[in-house]
């Protein structure tokens, strides 16, 4: 489905991602952890099309087209979704009508009806129960005064609302407790599906008790030096991810 | 129409008219001499007035503006924009005050219940001594406050008492014909301890008319008090609007304002705050939305000359084409008053390379133990905010739309009672006219 190959990516010539391969397969759920500064949201963002980024090696195809000549707004079109490590507050746009234009915008790209609000009014309801969100969420401006936890559970709505076939969540366990962590982590598992894959950026293994991945993939200086099953991330936990970078000095 | 008159011969023209209407004109003669005098010998503002340097009056003196009252507007004009606003009204619970070129039309208003309000036209009000006509500051920045102490002959008295929430909408309508002026004054004593909401919408009669539009609130706090004031300007587009709003705020009181700009060609708005005993607080969410060739200045000044009190004001601009704002916000501590706790923002957006923003949030603090922070950002639309939109599907022209009336609707996100949805969809309908210029 997603085939990131031999990705190279610079932001102001300074080399970020350095060769990175990735192939992720229909309802597959993919951790990419590394330590900080190792390209991780780099990937996410490049993934996504925000700009700012140099692609200067190699592509990203989805279902065999090409991505990076795609819009940030096109690729959600064709099914992707960026949940964001810091998403940011948006005073005077009700989160409510945000997200019924962002449906609808979407809804068309599709050919399909638009909805009123009254459907998706009954649509956002069932949604919010998910996450286990109050109304009153709905009726707040965009992540205004949200707490870390909220703006976490807002994205993961939005992500049940807008029901992508690939989700990239970024760092989606930051700055959260545990009990949010658990109503958080109980929202993305109810979203997995044969139809849709996702890509977990994470620093921490915690994330991944509570969201069980289907392969683990280690992100360092902006490279993927190790893959394989959950027992990687367990195994990062115990040793951190000096013993992986040691290691691979040693094979060079 | 003179071609350009001097500073003298129209503060001459101004004395003219006092001196012709005086005998009309009601409550002490002696106030309107002291102003017009203070008029001719200040002058009116020009490119040396410090406080008006960022906005010329060159072009609207251009105006030959005659006195007040000389013109009512057509009838049929003023029934229909009464009537679209009291629908707008309905059912809800809000008395009208009806001013037509600066005089009360008790015709047009409803007062049947004014919720416990004491109400009285100004005229009325100055005649039999209920009010005096306060003198002006002195000085050539406030010539046009002058100017309205010496020529006013009509507006609205209020007396606010405890123990009711009464809202009353008062809808000052000019530019019935063209270059002329009127004059219309506010003056409100909330007494100790009420609550009440006064909503002002400012309308030109149509766009064809130049005119002036000069008008003078002076609101008074008592202990206690929590008074609402929500100005909404909507003048003409050739219209010269001025408006000044003098606050004073007595121990524990709370003063809510908000400041809609929207209209006119040339507007000034002058707010000075005065929080005079301890504990009392100021909230004020200014806007100003200008495109064409429109220019908007807001000066607001708060004086916090007590402790324990609170100021938080937050200016948006957002302007378009040649369009044009001003924003000078001042927090001025005195020695003594500790505990102030101040915060003022102004945050700006341009949409055309020709549009100006003049903006200068100033502290001057004389007391030692206080908070206060100012800042001020002038840019175009937030990238980060951007990218969120657009990650969700939407369109970049749409998820700028978006993002440009959420910006104004951050300022007026408390904006509630009667005429929020009023205000919501001229706000829009601005925004969409600013986002095509």
């Amino acid at each position: 489905m997603l085939k990131v190959n031999d990705l190279k990516v610079e932001i102001e010539g300074k080399s970020i991602l350095k060769g990175l391969t990735l192939d992720i397969g229909a309802g597959e759920v993919h951790a990419i952890m590394g330590p900080n500064g190792s390209g991780k949201s780099t990937l996410s963002h490049v993934l996504s099309g925000r700009d700012g980024y140099e692609v200067v090696g190699r592509s990203i195809t989805l279902d065999g087209e090409d991505m990076l000549a795609l819009s940030p707004e096109q690729r959600a079109w064709k099914g992707l979704f960026l949940g964001f490590q810091y998403p940011v507050a948006i005073p005077g746009l009700n989160s409510s009508v945000f997200m019924r234009e962002a449906v609808n915008a979407q809804r068309r790209s599709r050919g399909e009806s638009e909805y009123d609000a009254m459907d998706f009014l009954s649509i956002s309801r069932e949604k919010m129960k998910l996450l286990d969100m109050d109304e009153s969420f709905m009726s707040r401006a965009v992540n205004d005064g949200f707490s870390g936890g909220e703006k976490k559970r807002n994205e993961i709505y939005q992500m049940a609302l807008l029901e992508p076939r690939l989700a990239i969540l970024d760092e989606i366990d930051s700055g959260l407790d545990i009990d949010a962590l658990k109503v958080v982590s109980d929202g993305i598992n109810k979203l997995r599906s044969p139809e849709r894959s996702l890509i977990m950026v994470t620093h921490y293994q915690r994330l991944l008790d509570y969201v069980i991945p289907d392969f683990v993939h280690v992100l360092s200086d902006g490279k993927i030096i190790r893959s394989g099953g959950r027992e990687l991330a367990l195994e990062l936990e115990k040793s951190g991810y000096g013993w992986l970078e040691q290691d691979l000095a040693a094979a060079e | 129409m003179a071609a350009s008159q001097t500073n003298q011969q129209l503060t001459d023209r101004y004395d003219q008219q006092l001196v012709a209407h005086q005998a009309q004109l009601p409550g002490d003669g002696a106030v309107r001499q002291h102003a017009i005098k203070q008029l001719t010998a200040g002058g009116l503002p020009n490119r040396k007035t410090e406080r008006w340097r960022y906005t010329r009056l060159n072009r609207v003196l251009k105006q030959d503006f005659g006195p007040s009252h000389q013109s009512a507007a057509n009838k049929d004009d003023i029934d229909s924009l009464v009537s679209e606003l009291t629908n707008q009204l309905g059912a809800q619970e809000s008395a009208l005050l009806v001013f037509d070129q600066g005089s009360f039309r008790a015709d047009l208003s409803q007062v049947s219940d004014l919720g416990g309000i004491e109400f009285l036209p100004l005229g009325e009000a100055l005649s039999c001594g209920a009010v005096k006509l306060a003198e002006s500051r002195d000085g050539t920045a406030r010539a046009f406050d002058q100017l309205n102490t010496a020529l006013v002959a009509d507006g609205s008295w209020l007396k606010i008492p405890a123990g009711k929430q009464p809202k009353i909408t008062i809808l000052v309508l000019a530019g019935a014909a063209h270059e002329q002026t009127n004059y219309w004054r506010l003056v409100v004593d909330a007494q100790s301890l009420s609550e009440a909401e006064i909503d002002i919408i400012y309308l030109g009669n149509s766009d064809d008319q130049a005119y002036h539009s000069n008008n003078f609130i002076d609101l008074q706090l008592s202990a206690g008090a929590r008074l609402v004031v929500n100005q909404i300007q909507l003048q003409s587009q050739q219209a010269f609007h001025v408006a000044a709003m003098q606050v004073t705020c007595q121990r524990d009181s709370f003063f809510r304002g908000h400041l809609l700009a929207l209209g006119a060609d040339l507007a000034r708005d002058d707010v000075d705050v005065y929080l005079a005993e301890t504990g009392a607080s100021v909230q004020i969410d200014g806007l100003q939305l200008t495109g064409g060739s429109q220019h908007a200045d807001l000066h607001l000044t708060v004086e916090h000359q007590a402790p324990y009190c609170n100021s938080h004001v937050t200016h948006h601009g957002l302007f378009s084409d040649h369009g044009r704002g001003v924003f000078n916000g001042r927090v001025h501590v005195f020695e003594g008053a500790d505990g102030t706790d101040s915060e003022m923002q102004s945050k700006n957006l341009l949409l055309s390379e020709r549009a100006e923003i003049d903006s200068k949030p100033e502290l001057e603090i004389y007391a030692d133990d206080v908070k206060c922070s100012h800042g001020c950002t002038v840019g175009d639309l937030d990238h980060d905010q951007l990218f969120y939109l657009r990650s969700r599907g939407l369109a970049e022209p749409q998820a700028r739309a978006l993002l440009l009336h959420a910006f104004a609707a951050a300022s007026f996100s408390e904006f509630a009672g009667p005429w929020a949805d009023y205000v919501a969809r001229h706000v829009n309908q601005k925004l969409d006219q600013l986002s095509h210029d």
